[in-house]
């Protein structure tokens, strides 16, 4: 079925790891970026293509938050993740 | 594939084997004292082959070891399994050095553009290059740092020049501690525990004090060239040390009468701060992205601190008391 959102994947260059309950992220710049609970749940789901409504159901099913809360909870994610260079974004189907 | 420790023969000469932070090496240049000689037996891995050019002009000096990895500068490249490894910025003092690390072959080979002593060398290759290749083979993380194994388990006292590293090594020594690694020290983690490996340089202090405040069994090697006392490392056996309690990461001392105020790093906090103290920081990604994932295994097994410990040095063998009390008490907290 065709579609017209973007949809968001991890940079594959990045790497991370869990430490004291945190995800550490290694940017492509050798920075270091700290990501909570939240983040880290969103982390994970970007390892395949998603959308930012999947993404968003993802928060509503583990977290106690309304999907418009949530939605406006990953559309932010999202930009801090871009603006950092830690995710491709692959075009909208045609 | 094992092989087993002991005298061999090249087609050059006898070489004998060591082992330097877990890493056995093959050489034939004889040893200083401190150096650690295996006993017999068989070692999990096939040794690497030390190789050195550019001996002939020797005697030149080891100012370029002591000139540290603040004052010198790393640059790598790699190619077909082979890595290549400068160390420049000292050129006035015995440099440029140049490293080759084959490692589907298991040789290292060491040209000295200017010359160097065979101490000087092995202590080149001890500090710089094995550490790598147990960073590489082992998933090791070498810091800029001294291990001392005291009754609370083994700490690991890192911290730029001038911070207190030694003074406060010294006296975790003064306070029954032992010396098992300085500069790089190296920890390996597996199974959610780290462990220190035996390096092979001894442990070089300033306080003139420190001689007559050791404890017995505690030898001095001799002075360096400029005057520090040389503490030769507590030889272990073959394994792995006693498990790594703490790193502690020291601040620029400060003035004040307490001894020392210790806080407990977490996350990316103490990853980066990790980071910061390796002892080898070569621009390679790949490289950087090992030690990021070895950083990440000592943060969750070990207790990371951030220490400042007072400039006054009376109060010294008093932060180094309340340091092994803390631990003894609570590691974790």
């Amino acid at each position: 079925m065709a579609s017209d959102v973007p949809r968001y994947r991890r940079d594959p260059r990045i790497i991370a790891a869990e430490v004291d309950g945190s995800l550490v992220l290694l940017t492509v710049e050798m920075e270091y970026v700290e990501l909570d609970a939240t983040g880290a749940l969103l982390w994970e789901a970007l390892a395949e293509p998603s959308t930012p409504g999947a993404l968003a159901d993802r928060l509503t099913q583990h977290f106690d938050v309304g999907l418009d809360e949530a939605l406006g909870d990953v559309e932010r994610f999202l930009g801090q993740l871009r603006a950092l260079d830690l995710i491709t974004v692959e075009p909208a189907a045609e | 594939m094992t092989s087993t420790a002991g005298s061999r023969t090249s087609g050059r000469g006898a070489a004998r084997l060591y082992i330097l932070h877990g890493v056995p090496l093959r050489t034939e240049l004889e040893v200083p004292a401190w150096f650690y000689v295996p006993p017999d037996g068989e070692f999990e891995h096939d040794p690497w082959t030390l190789t050195v050019s550019g001996l002939e002009a020797t005697q030149l000096s080891m100012d370029l070891i002591r000139a540290g990895p603040t004052r010198t500068r790393w640059d790598g490249t790699q190619d077909s399994g082979t890595s290549h490894l400068t160390l420049s910025g000292g050129e006035e003092r015995g440099g440029p050095v140049t490293f080759t690390l084959h490692w589907a072959r298991r040789e290292l080979s060491v040209d000295l553009a200017g010359g160097a002593t065979t101490a000087g060398v092995l202590d080149l290759v001890s500090r710089w290059m094995v550490p790598e290749i147990s960073a590489r083979e082992r998933g090791s993380l070498a810091l800029h740092g001294t291990a001392i194994q005291t009754r609370a388990g083994t700490v690991v006292v890192c911290g730029p020049s001038g911070a207190g590293k030694s003074t406060l090594s010294a006296a975790l020594v003064s306070n029954g501690g032992r010396v098992i690694s300085d500069e790089p020290a190296v920890i390996t983690t597996a199974g959610g525990k780290s462990c220190l490996w035996q390096g092979g340089s001894p442990l070089r202090l300033t306080h003139p004090a420190i001689p007559a405040v050791l404890p017995a069994g505690h030898s001095l090697v001799g002075t360096d060239g400029d005057g520090k006392h040389l503490l030769a490392p507590d030889i272990p056996g073959l394994e792995p040390h006693s498990a790594v309690s703490a790193v502690l990461l020291l601040s620029p001392r400060r003035r004040g009468s307490e001894p020392v105020i210790m806080r407990r790093l977490r996350g990316g906090a103490a990853i980066s701060r990790l980071m910061a103290q390796r002892y080898v920081r070569v621009t390679d990604p790949e490289l950087t992205r090992s030690a990021f994932t070895a950083a990440a295994r000592v943060a969750n097994s070990v207790a990371v601190f951030d220490a400042t410990v007072s400039d006054d040095l009376g109060l010294v063998g008093k932060a180094a008391a309340d340091i092994v009390d803390a631990l003894d008490a609570d590691p974790s907290q």
